[in-house]
């Protein structure tokens, strides 16, 4: 007779957490409204927007949508670039293994918290407030975006570098800024260069949104157009801007490939 | 040359890596230091260009103070030391000859070092650092593709390229072979012959230590147990150093 040990009870995690997680998934199935009923009521009443969606002016959108289109690639490559190389010095400040200073370093790090707790559209509605309606309010909110992205992606990857290269120059005299420039810099340009395009992604799909609340680019023209209902034009401004964000990720991903 | 008075580091934790180490090195010395692991060879290293901060006592080099030395005198003490690592500590994805160049990082302008805008009296030094560990034809070879071997040496020419008055190398040879450890073994004895730089090297193979010094000190718990030539240096010294019989690991072993 062999001695089997017994099995171990499941954790108190599981027993408890996972009838919760069950229970409280079906509390806001119900909660939300979540109704099959309404979905088959208003399908009735679909021709209102599926007539006109399968019916697209392509001339009409391509005639008053395709400057815009530009206009919110333009605010998305301004905004990531601005916002990217404003996070990389402060990154290296918010991060342990290279700002030695608790201070300063609490201080960088609840600023980039800060920023990342705000959402984006909030932050194009208080720039719209502050420089008026328009594209400069799209850049100025996703430079903030951006900035919040890579500070927190970047901070965390500098905590993970190698510290002997630092420790060397330093042991030669080096200022604390020249050995992290030429120590600690190095190391993580990559993953620089691989968030950036990643933001940069990210930017030209929250630029659509961004002209929502006025400020800039093509998403006013939608917002336009969807109050009047007109989506006839509606349908081929999204066919478009699709396919920009498709070339503009196949681009990202060559580039990727070519420089990492 | 370098003057430690009752030095004795304890880490936080309570752990006391040097306790009360009183030693003097003189100008040109080729000094080898012994001990277990965790003797303390590495924090006494550390204490000399105050990478490590001495919890009591003093440390001076060319008779400064290095322990009560403000930011502005340490880095320029610390520009007069220079320094070698065990796992050799270059920056990978940078060429040679940045990496060697990061040895005159303190006597340029932080915005030129950024900028790259190197003048040529540095530059020229970088070459002549790589020349003299005779790795001059890597100079625009990326670090990573070198062998450990080479990327020691390349460690050796950015600590000469600070034009060094004191050496020192912490393990030099720990993550090599035996052929290629006594080849940078060699260079930084030559260093020491032709260039007059005061050196000390942290070893723990015995027979290294013989082959390569001139004065042994030897640590143990933190305590300086022997201090002596390296030729008068017995079995009994070593097994005491090391608070035990002596093992064929302690040895390197023959290269050929």
């Amino acid at each position: 007779m062999i001695n089997v040990p017994k099995k171990p009870k499941p954790s108190l995690l599981t027993m408890l957490g996972f009838p919760f997680a069950i229970g409280f998934s079906i509390y806001s199935f119900f909660q939300i409204g979540f109704n099959l009923e309404d979905f088959r009521r208003n399908l009735q009443n679909r021709k209102i927007v599926t007539e006109p969606l399968f019916n697209p002016k392509w001339e009409w959108a391509i005639e008053n949508a395709s400057q815009a289109l530009v206009e919110t690639i333009q605010i998305a490559i301004l905004a990531s670039i601005l916002g990217c190389f404003i996070a990389l010095p402060l990154s290296f400040y918010a991060s342990r293994a290279t700002n030695q200073n608790s201070i300063t370093y609490f201080i960088y790090k609840s600023f980039l918290n800060f920023i990342r707790t705000i959402p984006d559209l909030f932050w194009a509605m208080l720039f719209t407030v502050a420089v008026g309606l328009g594209p400069f309010a799209g850049v100025l909110a996703l430079i903030m975006f951006s900035l919040a992205i890579m500070g927190k992606l970047l901070s965390e990857t500098i905590d993970s570098i190698d510290l002997g290269p630092l420790e060397a120059a330093k042991s030669s005299g080096a200022k604390h800024n020249q050995a992290v420039f030429s120590s600690a810099l190095p190391q993580i340009l990559p993953n620089f260069t691989a968030y950036f395009l990643y933001i940069f992604e990210l930017c030209i799909r929250a630029s659509v949104i961004l002209g929502l609340v006025g400020a800039g680019g093509v998403g006013r023209i939608i917002e336009t157009q969807r109050i009047f209902l007109r989506f006839d034009r509606i349908t081929p401004i999204i066919v478009l801007i699709l396919l920009a964000v498709i070339a503009i990720e196949q681009f990202s991903v060559w580039l990727r490939r070519k420089i990492l | 040359m370098i003057k430690f008075e009752n030095v004795s580091v304890t880490y936080p934790g309570g752990v006391k890596a040097l306790d009360n180490v009183s030693l003097e090195i003189n100008e040109g010395d080729f000094l080898i230091i012994v001990g277990m692991s965790g003797a303390g060879k590495s924090t006494l290293l550390r204490t000399v260009n105050n990478l490590v901060k001495p919890t009591e006592g003093e440390v001076f080099v060319d008779s400064r103070n290095v322990t009560k030395a403000n930011k502005k005198e340490l880095k320029k003490i610390r520009s007069d030391i220079g320094m070698i690592f065990q796992t050799f500590n270059l920056v990978n994805r940078s060429s040679v000859l940045k990496n060697v160049l990061t040895g005159r990082l303190s006597q340029v302008s932080t915005l030129r070092s950024i900028l790259g805008l190197w003048p040529n009296e540095d530059k020229q030094i970088a070459f002549e650092s790589l020349n003299q560990v005779e790795i001059l034809e890597k100079a625009y070879v990326r670090g990573s593709n070198l062998s450990g071997g080479q990327q020691q040496r390349v460690g050796i020419a950015r600590a000469l390229a600070q034009k060094p008055k004191v050496m020192l190398a912490d393990e030099p040879v720990a993550s090599l072979d035996p052929i290629t450890s006594r080849v940078v073994m060699k260079y930084l004895k030559e260093i020491n012959q032709e260039l007059g730089i005061t050196t000390i090297v942290n070893l723990h193979f015995l027979d290294l230590a013989k082959e390569f010094g001139e004065r042994l000190i030897g640590l143990k718990d933190g305590k300086l147990v022997y201090d002596g030539k390296v030729e008068d240096v017995s079995d009994e010294d070593f097994e005491n150093i090391y608070g035990r019989a002596l093992k064929a690991s302690d040895m390197l072993g023959e290269d050929d």
